[in-house]
């Protein structure tokens, strides 16, 4: 077996067609929604956390990918590099972490847009980067919250070719159902809105890219087919295309230093602060 | 009293201001009547020949000195575009005259003046609407997708508006002017300053959405005009607002350049909800209009003597077939007039929207959120 990824019904549904073809790639199926994007319980057969130990018994997997955040994960991860697999997470762990910490991988690499979008970008036709406006809406609650941020913050980075460098974040609302907005300027001096949906949907990274030059759009609502009903519209949801293959490889993965994950930690206290205080919080992202 | 005709003076018709465009439904409107044309004795040598031609297509008079004109017993309402630094002058000498005020977007140039001209208002008792921002698509389908209850509770906004004109060049270090220009300036010859132009749609749509707004983030410094560069000043900026109740609002704004979007530039916001998160685009409806002469032969110059098109637009392949808005705010402010309602928007709402601007851009000075109600009041 060459891969086991944990990965939440609403993940797996990003990777659906992927796994449906991919032969070798088992997954162990993490809390954190019930129903997948479209709708409908996940149809292939995935065992439940509480089975992972089980499942590493049966497959005995060279790589573990963690998708989808859950409590307990830390242990877990912990537990699978004891056994001598290689565990790659979507994310940063908790600051409790005691042991190595795993790479992250990209997520951004496995969105099939993300490739058109990086080179009309870098097009001499689009000019300077100016703004850059995504809008993401994960199920789940603060650490998926926390999660999607620090994607967004990664993908971001990578389109505007310039690392983040001052941040104010303002979240509004009480958890389960919070929504996070990251405003935030680029060592070019390029800005942008990272926002995070209160309550999940069909939106996924739904993206206004501004550069001297024109513009460049992903419009999750136009990309996506949709019903006219008796008295409304409802969108289809199309299937995301996500390839596993995208994250396999370790060019797509990054290892933060200790100020990176510093700083993504307190991005994560600073949700919790100012949904609380009513308060935005400014933070510096640190220094190459 | 219902079939009343008021009569409507039009001070001044300055290239900063959109009297030009109001003028089509102040002369359409079956209640309304242009009763003449004034401005300053002393104005800037373009305007005066302006002004003057501008009567004599409506064959209306043209008078030099606004204190008297605004007193003529014809005069029932003062519709003023001046410059942004005399809006505050003209709207007190009409208020104390007992005429009701029109104001094009901004009703003073700073906070004094604002406080100032509300003050006037309350004592005299006139009825006032600024009209520009409230009567738009954007913001009638924003609120009434809030008032469907589809979204749950409201918690966030965020609003993209930007206008697809002017031709943006690069910009070397050298063409930059260090630093971020203050508040307070506000007229140039060759730039407006865009979050202030622009970025006041989105702040008003926020307004009608959220309670007051307690925290403002701003952000500059990123150019598509040499010219907005070279004075330090925002052709786009970026503002997060953060309301009393905790909820937070995030915009972009600015001037982005020509056949930079289909439409015009994108008019757009996003409603977060705790039930769900509503999309409205607030150029539509509209007609799609991809003809083929159109665009091959399109003509995206762009005229000499208008460069970043204040008064002009590119061709677009949209047809907007929504509401004429100037059209709405004289009906709702004839409405007021006859039944002595409120409009939509006041200059008590100008007025606090204009200390969100303010706080937008003492932010961006220094780089760190404000809080409001501004302390003081001259600048910000």
């Amino acid at each position: 077996m060459d891969g086991l990824v944990i990965v939440s019904p609403r993940d797996f549904d990003f990777f659906r067609e992927d796994f449906d073809e991919k032969d070798g790639v088992a997954f162990v199926r993490a809390p954190g929604g019930s129903r997948t994007r479209s709708g409908a319980v996940t149809g292939v057969h995935a065992p439940a956390l509480e089975d992972l130990r089980d499942a590493i018994d049966k497959h005995r997997p060279r790589l573990a990918l963690m998708l989808s955040p859950y409590h307990g994960m830390s242990a877990d991860a912990a537990w699978l590099m004891r056994e001598g697999i290689d565990v790659r997470t979507a994310g940063p762990l908790p600051a409790g972490f005691r042991d190595r910490r795993p790479p992250i991988a990209e997520m951004h690499r496995a969105h099939p847009g993300f490739p058109a979008m990086l080179e009309a970008s870098r097009h001499a036709d689009f000019g300077d980067p100016v703004y850059l406006r995504m809008v993401s809406s994960p199920e789940g609650g603060k650490w998926r919250k926390w999660w999607c941020i620090f994607q967004l913050c990664r993908k971001a980075a990578a389109l505007l070719d310039s690392p983040l460098r001052r941040v104010y974040l303002a979240a509004s609302g009480e958890a389960p159902r919070v929504h996070v907005s990251i405003t935030f300027k680029t060592n070019r001096n390029s800005t942008g809105h990272l926002l995070v949906a209160p309550t999940g949907s069909g939106m996924q990274d739904d993206l206004f890219f501004l550069g001297t030059g024109g513009t460049l759009s992903d419009d999750s609502l136009l990309n996506q087919p949709g019903v006219y009903g008796r008295s409304d519209y409802r969108v289809l949801s199309m299937p995301a295309r996500r390839r596993l293959a995208d994250l396999w490889g370790d060019d797509a993965t990054v290892s933060l230093t200790g100020d990176e994950l510093t700083f993504y930690h307190d991005l994560l206290r600073a949700i919790g602060e100012s949904s609380g205080t009513g308060r935005g919080v400014c933070l510096e992202y640190p220094a190459a | 009293m219902a079939d009343r005709t008021y009569g409507v003076l039009l001070v001044s018709f300055s290239k900063h201001s959109h009297q030009s465009s109001f003028v089509p439904a102040f002369v359409d409107h079956p209640r309304i009547r242009i009763v003449g044309v004034a401005d300053d004795t002393d104005i800037d040598p373009y305007l005066k020949p302006l002004n003057r031609s501008r009567a004599e297509q409506l064959g209306v008079p043209f008078y030099e000195g606004i204190a008297a004109a605004v007193r003529r017993d014809e005069v029932d309402i003062v519709s003023i575009g001046h410059e942004i630094e005399r809006r505050a002058e003209i709207a007190m000498l009409a208020a104390g005259a007992g005429k009701h005020l029109w104001i094009d977007k901004y009703i003073g140039a700073n906070m004094r003046e604002c406080r100032a001209v509300v003050d006037s208002v309350d004592r005299s008792g006139v009825t006032t609407i600024v009209p520009s921002y409230v009567y738009n698509d954007l913001v009638n389908q924003s609120k009434r997708m809030i008032d469907t209850g589809f979204l749950g509770e409201l918690t966030a906004m965020h609003i993209d508006i930007l206008f697809g004109k002017g031709i943006p060049r690069p910009i070397s270090d050298g063409m930059r002017k260090p630093g971020f220009l203050p508040p307070g300036q506000w007229k140039f010859p060759d730039i407006k300053r865009e979050l202030l132009t622009v970025g006041a749609y989105a702040v008003a749509l926020v307004q009608q959405c959220f309670d007051p707004i307690v925290e403002v983030h701003g952000q500059g410094g990123a150019y598509f005009f040499p010219e907005h560069a070279a004075h330090g000043a925002d052709d786009f900026g970026t503002l997060s607002l953060v309301d009393r109740s905790g909820r937070v609002a995030t915009l972009s704004a600015g001037r982005s350049g020509i056949a930079s979007h289909g439409a015009g530039g994108p008019n757009q916001a996003f409603l977060f909800g705790t039930k769900g998160t509503g999309r409205i685009d607030g150029n539509r409806p509209g007609i799609d209009t991809h003809l083929r002469n159109r665009i091959v032969d399109g003509d995206f110059s762009v005229d000499e003597d208008d460069p970043m098109q204040w008064h002009s637009g590119p061709p677009t392949m949209l047809t907007s077939t929504g509401l004429q808005f100037t059209r709405a705010a004289l009906d709702d402010l004839v409405h007021a007039l006859d039944t002595g309602a409120r409009p939509r928007f006041t200059v008590r709402h100008a007025r606090d929207h204009m200390e969100v601007l303010l706080a937008g851009y003492e932010s961006i000075v220094r780089d760190r959120p404000v809080r409001l109600p501004i302390p003081g009041g001259e600048a910000a």
